[in-house]
């Protein structure tokens, strides 16, 4: 897997590509200044898979190079980088279908995390975990939601193994001392954080009906899963640390392991 | 446009340079021939033409090049030069004009008859034009569905006056017109006086109208009732060129007041464009610094939480510069920015919540409609100082509309004392009424809060 990073200036890609691809072996990575002739060189010497590029350059177009790259390897995966509100419409369409994605500036890790992923064409998956308190990973970043109690109902979803999940169990189980009417309130409003999140991370897996949620468990790695399925895991005794409907689920995993 | 453009552009050149050329050489011809020493109306006529035919020929050249392009003023002004031309051309007068110069126009009776049917078309065709032009700026009510009415009539008037001339009897017709005339006449006045809205336009427009069609109808009579119309043939030829001098002044002058017009239009729109743009930049520099405050403070809790803080800022920064090409969103992409900004704000370390009621989202609404909104309620809402503190937005749909409600549990204010719309909050409103074509209204009570509901509907949205 190569890659090639196309910059006039220099700092942020590449000290996030330096220290994310530092450990992985299987990736190549180069980085240019704007300097068309060596770059065309590279890219005609060797397999480039998937390549960074500034749009905006002293000496040369970003888009223009990207349509030159693309004539030696039809195939590859060009992330575009920009300091400007730009989308796809406003890409050449000549160049429009090999573009995996637009980093704006400043860089935030999870969006290059995702491409970077995308360019290496691994499947993007969501890592659960539930032993000790809950967190979720996704392209090696945490996710980060905008509320506890929206994070709160993910996990419910998370255990409760794809199964639909109304929004009277999700209120019996989250907001057991409110009234209904707030309460209902309250759920809409983890609801919708929820699905914004899973939106912002690119991962919409789940399925937001009409007071009704239902998990898709696909592409989602959880430890509370390897460990139903009977895998070989490590249990240390604590499970939704935070969360005071985890008990019954507790139970199940105790009986599991013939506790 | 373009396509008239191209289609209509020749035929602007012909009504531009040539109707007034000729019409200057006719009335000389035709003054010539009247008499050897022209008398003191002669002159009068002839002055005034020449007067008239420089001013509307300088008006017109200076439309067809300036930057503002070929508009459908000019497109009118055109027509009705060109109907004018057709008049003159065909006329009595100008077959012998022609002649005069050396063009050979046959005498015969088939061939005058026909030169009468085209001059009558020509004068309608200049008249519908001339109404056109007038009722445009008058704005009548009728005039929407007269108008295809009228074009009707005009159409039947002129197939009556072709079989009636067989007859020699196209007086019948002219009478016909003429009356139809009136009953125009009659509507667009009484319209006008009901509204009080009489204009020195439109009186000089009525002045004229009449002039010319009175003096088709003298003359058409004269003709078919010599005996008792003998004298008006004398004064006939002068008549139409004293209407066509007044003709001419009302264009120059209507062509400049639609031009004034015109530019004032651009212009107050200009301002508002920048008034909206003041208002944009004001939200922007007071914000701006706040949250930069508040991401230097973050970075001295941890180099994470800045950072985080900074992707908020760039989020919110983005949206913001997109804002200026955009009018409408998703209803999602605008909750999305009031999450961005309430982050910046860092409203949950001052304890206050928002809170997203959501059921619809399927709907548009201005973007950057709802942050002012929030940022009133964040300012003058008061709300850290309450314990529990709240911003609440509910979105659902009820009996054809989509009601989107803003509500807080801050301090209020009493809406007759405080000006319950400040500037910022009249932009949303103003913006929701038109491009939404919503309901918005502001209810507060002191010590309990305010809230802001707006009615957007359900068809309107999907007509838009």
């Amino acid at each position: 897997m190569r890659i090639i990073v196309v910059d006039d200036e220099t700092a942020p890609l590449h000290l996030f590509l330096e220290g994310t691809l530092a450990l992985d072996h299987a990736t190549d990575y180069h980085f240019f200044h704007d300097d068309t002739e060596k770059i065309l060189k590279y890219c005609r010497d060797f397999p480039v898979d998937g390549a960074f590029l500034d749009v905006r350059m002293p000496r040369i177009d970003g888009v223009d190079l990207a349509r030159q790259i693309i004539a030696i390897h039809p195939q590859i995966r060009i992330v575009f980088v920009t300091g400007f509100s730009i989308t796809l419409e406003d890409i050449d369409e000549a160049v429009r279908s090999n573009v995996i994605g637009i980093a704006f500036k400043p860089l935030n890790e999870m969006d290059l995390s995702r491409y970077l992923d995308a360019m290496k064409q691994q499947k993007t998956i969501l890592v659960a975990r539930t032993f000790g308190s809950f967190d979720c990973f996704i392209h090696g970043q945490l996710v980060r939601f905008s509320s506890t109690k929206s994070k709160e109902l993910f996990a419910y979803l998370i255990v409760n193994d794809g199964k639909s999940v109304t929004m009277n169990q999700a209120i019996t189980a989250l907001w057991p001392d409110r009234d209904i009417d707030k309460a209902k309130i309250l759920y809409r409003d983890a609801v919708w954080r929820l699905r914004s999140t899973l939106s912002d991370i690119g991962f919409p897996c789940v399925e937001f009906g009409r007071a009704v949620l239902t998990l898709n468990k696909a592409d989602i790695q959880c430890d509370y899963y390897d460990l139903l399925a009977g895998k070989d895991v490590d249990y240390p005794g604590e499970f939704l640390a935070s969360y005071e409907w985890s008990l019954p689920y507790e139970e199940i995993i105790d009986r599991k392991l013939g506790r | 446009m373009d396509k008239r453009k191209t289609f209509f552009v020749p035929l602007t050149f012909i009504g531009v340079v040539l109707s007034p050329v000729f019409i200057l050489l006719l009335s000389h011809f035709v003054l010539m021939e009247k008499s050897h020493s022209p008398d003191l109306l002669s002159r009068l006529a002839f002055a005034s033409s020449i007067l008239c035919l420089s001013l509307y020929a300088i008006v017109l050249i200076v439309e067809f090049i300036s930057p503002l392009a070929i508009k459908s003023a000019t497109f009118t002004t055109a027509f009705v030069a060109l109907g004018l031309f057709g008049v003159m051309i065909l006329s009595d007068d100008g077959a012998n004009f022609l002649r005069y110069i050396g063009i050979a126009i046959p005498d015969w009776e088939w061939f005058t008859l026909l030169r009468y049917w085209l001059q009558f078309a020509s004068f309608l065709f200049a008249c519908t034009y001339l109404f056109r032009f007038a009722m445009q700026d008058l704005k009548v009510p009728f005039a929407q569905t007269n108008r295809m009415v009228s074009r009707l009539l005009l159409v039947f008037i002129f197939f009556l006056f072709f079989g009636l001339s067989w007859l020699r009897l196209q007086w019948i017709a002219v009478i016909a017109f003429f009356i139809i005339s009136v009953y125009w006449v009659a509507i667009v006045a009484l319209s006008l006086t009901h509204r009080n809205a009489w204009t020195a336009t439109s009186l000089f427009t009525f002045l004229i109208f009449g002039g010319v069609a009175s003096q088709i109808l003298l003359s058409s009579m004269a003709y078919a009732l010599p005996q008792i119309f003998t004298p008006v043939i004398a004064i006939s030829a002068y008549g139409t060129h004293i209407c066509l001098c007044f003709f001419l002044i009302y264009l120059c002058f209507t062509l400049f007041s639609i031009r004034r017009g015109y530019q004032n239009e651009q212009l107050a729109s200009q301002v508002e464009e920048m008034q909206t743009n003041i208002l944009k930049n004001q939200i922007s520099s007071h914000f701006l610094f706040n949250a930069l405050s508040n991401v230097k403070f973050s970075y001295h809790h941890s180099a994470n939480e800045g950072d985080l803080a900074l992707d908020q800022l760039s989020r919110f920064l983005r949206s913001y510069t997109e804002a200026g090409d955009t009018y409408l969103v998703p209803l999602e992409k605008e909750l999305d920015l009031l999450q961005s900004y309430s982050e910046l704000y860092h409203i949950s370390h001052r304890g206050i919540q928002l809170i997203f009621n959501i059921e619809s989202y399927e709907y548009e609404v201005p973007y950057f409609s709802l942050q002012p909104l929030l940022e009133n309620a964040f300012h003058y809402g008061g709300l850290d100082q309450k314990e529990g503190g709240y911003v609440q937005i509910d979105s659902f749909e009820q009996g054809g509309y989509y009601h989107l409600v803003f509500s807080d549990n801050g301090v209020g204010f009493d809406t007759k004392k405080i000006r319950s719309e400040s500037v910022g909050i009249r932009n949303v409103k103003k913006r929701f009424e038109l491009l939404c074509h919503a309901t918005f209204t502001l209810e507060s009570q002191e010590g309990q809060g305010t809230k802001i509901t707006i009615l957007i509907p359900k068809e309107k949205e999907a007509a838009s």
